[in-house]
C-alpha cells in the first residue's frame, strides 16, 4: 500500500496526537508526584529531628549535651543514608552519630531559639542529601542555659530510586496503553476502510478486463459513488459505440455513391479517356480524404476512452496473418509471428487492429518471402511491435515523408498508401512513437511503441 | 460464369451488373440479404459479391448462413469500412476477399476471375498447358506465346472449361452458364463458339485442345504443364 494512503494517515496523525497527549499527561503527574515525596520526605526528616531532641541528655558538669542511644538505628551504621549532629553556639560540634563519620555538613547561619531551617546539600560522589535543623535553648540544673543546634541529613539516594521507578512505571504502562490503542484504531481503520480496499481493487480488475463494472454491494457512502461510476462506464462506452457506429454510416453513406459512379463511368462515350482517367482520379482523392478524416476521427475518440479493457495482441496477429494469407493468395510469404500472450495493448481492440493491420499489408505487399511481426516490453507500462519484411527496404527519406503523407493528403498522388501515416495518427493518438529502420530480414522494419498493460 | 451480387444501393449494383456482363458475366442481383441467400441456394453461383451493410440481414449473417450450409461458393464481400476490424470479421466469417468502397470496376473484375479460378483448385495466376496459357486475371490467351484474340464470349468459354480441365462439361451446364435466361436452348450456338475456338486455338488441327463426347458434352482435354 502507498505510503500516503488514507490509512496511513490517519494513524500517523493519530501516533503523534497520542505521544502529544500521554508525554504531557507523564511530564504532569511526574511534576506532582515529586512534590509529594518532597512533603513526606521533609515530614519524615522532621520526625527524626524531634526524636533526636527527645532522647538528648545534659551533662550538667560540662553545660553539655550528649545521646547515649540515638533515635534511629540507621545513625550507628556508616553509609546508612542518616546522619545526625549536634552543635553548640559556637557551631562546635557536641555529638555526631556514628554513621556521619568523615562527613562535613554546611549549616545555613544559625538563628535564635527555635529557628528552623530546611535545606539540601550536593555530593561531590553521591546523590546529596537532604537537610533539617532547629535551634533549642537548653536549660541546666544550675540555671545556665545554653543553645544548641540539632540537625539530621537523610541521603537522597531513596528519594531519587522512588521517583524513578514511577516515572518507569508510568511511562512503560502509558507507552503499553498507546500502542494498544492504536493496535485497536488500526484494527478499526482496516474494517472501516476496507470497501475503499475493494473498490479500488474493482477498478484495477476493470482495467485489466476481469470486470467489466463495479459491484453493487457497498456501504450506503460509496452506493452513490459506485453507481455514478458504473454509470458513467455505461454512457461513456455507449457513447463511444455511437460514435463509431455514426462513423461507420457515415463512411457507408459517402462512399456507396462514390463506388457507383465508379461503376456507371461509361467507357468511351463523350468522354474522351483523359477526361475520363481525370475523374476517375478526383473520385478517387475524395474517397481518399474521406477515409482519411474518418480514420482521425475513430483514432482520436478510441484513444481518449474510459475503461477500456486491455488487448492481447497475439490473436489479433494471428488473425491479421490468416486474413492477409487469404487476401493475398498468391504471394507466397511465410509469416512469423513471435508475440508472447503476456503482451497485452491498453486501448482499443479496433486501433491494434488498424495498426498492425496497415502494417503488415505493407510487409505482404513488399516483402519477398519473409515477413516476421514480433512485440516485447520495451519498458514497464510500454511494449514494442516490430513488423518486418525482407523486400527492397524503405529509405528514411522516404519514410518520414510516407509517415506525414496523411497531413498533406491534398498534395499526394495517386497510388501512393497512406497507411504508414495512418498507423502514424493512431500511435500518437496514443502517444506513442513510429520509428523505421532496416530489419535484420533485409527490408524494411517498423517500430510502434504504444501504452501496454 | 454466374455472379451473384448482393447490393442494396440500386446505382451501385446496376452500374456493378452492367461492368459485370460487359465482361461476359451471367449476373443474378438481389437487394438484400435474404433474396441473397435465395438465389445463393436456387442457383449456385460461381461467385458471390457480397456487401456488408443489407437491409434484411446482414451481410455478415448471409456468409454465415452460406457457410453453414457447406458451400463452398467463393465471396468477395464489398464494404465501405476501410477498417481491419471489418476486413478481419468478414474473412473470419468465411468470406474469400474484401474490396473497399469505392474500388476500380477492372480491380473488381481481376478479383473475381481469381476466385473463381482458386475456387476450381488452381492456385497459381496463371494456367500453363504449355503450348497454351491462360491469365484469368488478365483475360489472356497465348497460343506459342502470341496472344490470341478472342471475343468476350469466346473467352468466357473457354475460361469455363479450362478451369475444368479433364472434366466433361454437360452442353445445358454451358448454356445455363454462359448464356442469358431468356437465350433460346434449343440453338446450336455452343457448337458453333466451339468450332471457332478450335479453329483459333488449334489452326493445324494437331493440338485437339477441346473434345466432344457425344451426347455428355465437351472435355478441355490439355494436361497442364508440370502434372503430366
Amino acid at each position: 500500500m502507498a505510503r500516503d494512503s488514507l490509512r496511513h494517515r490517519v494513524l500517523l496523525s493519530l501516533a503523534i496526537a497520542l505521544l502529544v497527549f500521554f508525554g504531557a499527561t507523564v511530564a504532569v503527574l511526574e511534576w506532582s508526584l515529586g512534590a509529594s515525596l518532597s512533603r513526606a520526605r521533609d515530614e519524615v526528616l522532621e520526625a527524626q529531628l524531634l526524636a533526636l531532641i527527645a532522647v538528648a541528655e545534659p551533662v550538667d558538669e560540662t553545660h553539655s549535651l550528649t545521646l547515649p542511644e540515638p533515635p534511629d538505628g540507621r545513625m550507628l551504621s556508616p553509609d546508612s543514608g542518616l546522619h545526625a549532629e549536634i552543635r553548640d553556639a559556637r557551631g562546635q560540634s557536641v555529638w555526631r552519630s556514628p554513621s556521619a563519620l568523615g562527613r562535613e555538613f554546611e549549616l545555613p547561619p544559625p538563628g535564635g531559639a527555635g529557628a528552623r531551617d530546611r535545606w539540601t546539600q550536593a555530593e561531590a560522589a553521591g546523590p546529596g542529601f537532604a537537610l533539617s535543623s532547629m535551634t533549642i535553648d537548653w536549660e541546666f540544673e544550675d540555671g545556665t542555659v545554653e543553645s544548641f543546634r540539632f540537625m539530621v541529613a537523610q541521603s537522597l539516594e531513596p528519594w531519587h530510586a522512588q521517583r524513578r521507578a514511577f516515572r518507569l512505571g508510568l511511562v512503560g504502562w502509558f507507552g503499553v496503553l498507546a500502542a494498544a490503542m492504536l493496535a485497536v484504531l488500526g484494527f478499526v481503520l482496516r474494517r472501516v476502510m476496507r470497501p475503499l480496499g475493494s473498490i479500488e481493487r474493482e477498478i484495477r480488475e476493470m482495467e485489466t478486463a476481469r470486470r467489466d463494472q463495479l459491484s453493487s454491494e457497498w456501504p450506503e457512502e460509496l452506493r452513490g459513488v459506485a453507481a455514478n461510476l458504473n454509470a458513467l462506464l455505461r454512457r461513456e462506452r455507449a457513447r463511444q459505440k455511437r460514435y463509431q457506429e455514426s462513423l461507420a454510416n457515415l463512411a457507408h453513406s459517402l462512399k456507396t455513391p462514390l463506388a457507383a459512379v465508379h461503376a456507371l463511368l461509361p467507357e468511351g462515350g463523350d468522354n474522351t479517356p483523359e477526361q475520363l482517367g481525370m475523374i476517375r482520379s478526383e473520385l478517387t482523392r475524395m474517397d481518399r480524404i474521406i477515409g482519411w478524416q474518418l480514420r482521425r476521427a475513430a483514432a482520436a475518440g478510441a484513444a481518449g476512452g474510459v475503461g477500456i479493457a486491455p488487448v492481447v495482441v497475439a490473436p489479433v496477429a494471428g488473425d491479421l496473418a490468416a486474413t492477409l494469407d487469404k487476401v493475398y493468395p498468391d504471394r507466397d510469404i511465410s509469416c512469423e509471428l513471435d508475440i508472447p500472450d503476456s503482451i497485452r495493448f491498453r486501448g482499443d481492440e479496433g486501433d491494434l487492429q488498424e495498426i498492425l493491420g496497415n502494417l503488415l499489408d505493407n510487409a505482404w505487399k513488399y516483402g519477398r518471402g519473409r515477413v516476421r511481426c514480433s512485440a516485447r516490453v520495451d519498458s514497464p507500462g510500454i511494449i514494442a511491435l516490430h513488423i518486418e519484411d525482407d523486400g527492397p527496404g524503405l529509405d528514411p527519406a522516404r519514410a518520414s515523408e510516407a509517415l506525414t503523407r496523411g497531413a498533406r493528403l491534398d498534395e499526394s498522388h495517386p497510388g501512393q498508401g497512406i497507411g504508414l501515416a495512418v498507423v502514424n495518427e493512431l500511435v500518437s493518438a496514443y502517444g506513442g512513437e513510429v520509428r523505421v529502420e532496416r530489419s535484420g530480414l533485409g527490408g524494411t522494419a517498423v517500430v510502434v511503441s504504444l501504452p501496454g498493460a | 460464369m454466374r455472379a451473384l451480387l448482393v447490393e442494396d444501393d440500386d446505382a451501385l449494383r446496376h452500374g456493378l451488373a452492367a461492368a459485370l456482363r460487359a465482361a461476359g458475366w451471367q449476373v443474378d442481383e438481389a437487394a438484400d440479404g435474404r433474396e441473397g441467400l435465395y438465389f445463393a441456394e436456387e442457383i449456385a453461383p460461381d461467385v458471390a459479391v457480397v456487401d456488408l451493410g443489407l437491409p434484411q440481414m446482414s451481410g455478415m449473417d448471409l456468409i454465415a448462413a452460406l457457410r453453414g450450409n457447406k458451400r463452398e461458393l467463393p465471396v468477395l464481400i464489398l464494404t465501405a469500412r476501410d477498417r481491419w476490424q471489418d476486413k478481419v470479421a468478414g474473412l473470419k466469417a468465411g468470406a474469400d476477399d474484401y474490396m473497399v468502397k469505392p474500388f476500380h470496376t477492372e480491380e473488381l473484375l481481376a478479383r473475381l476471375e481469381a476466385l473463381v479460378r482458386r475456387s476450381a483448385g488452381w492456385a497459381q495466376p496463371v494456367l500453363d498447358f504449355g503450348i497454351l496459357r491462360f491469365e484469368p486475371a488478365a483475360q489472356r490467351v497465348e497460343l506459342h506465346g502470341e496472344p490470341v484474340e478472342l471475343t468476350g464470349f469466346e473467352y468466357r468459354l473457354l475460361e469455363y472449361l479450362v478451369l475444368r480441365a479433364g472434366q466433361v462439361v454437360s452442353r445445358s451446364e454451358l448454356i445455363e452458364r454462359l448464356y442469358d435466361q431468356d437465350y433460346d436452348r434449343d440453338s446450336n450456338t455452343i457448337e458453333v463458339f466451339v468450332g471457332r475456338l478450335r479453329r483459333k486455338l488449334d489452326p493445324e488441327g494437331t493440338l485437339k485442345p477441346i473434345e466432344t463426347l457425344r451426347g455428355r458434352g465437351y472435355r478441355f482435354s490439355l494436361a497442364p504443364a508440370g502434372k503430366d
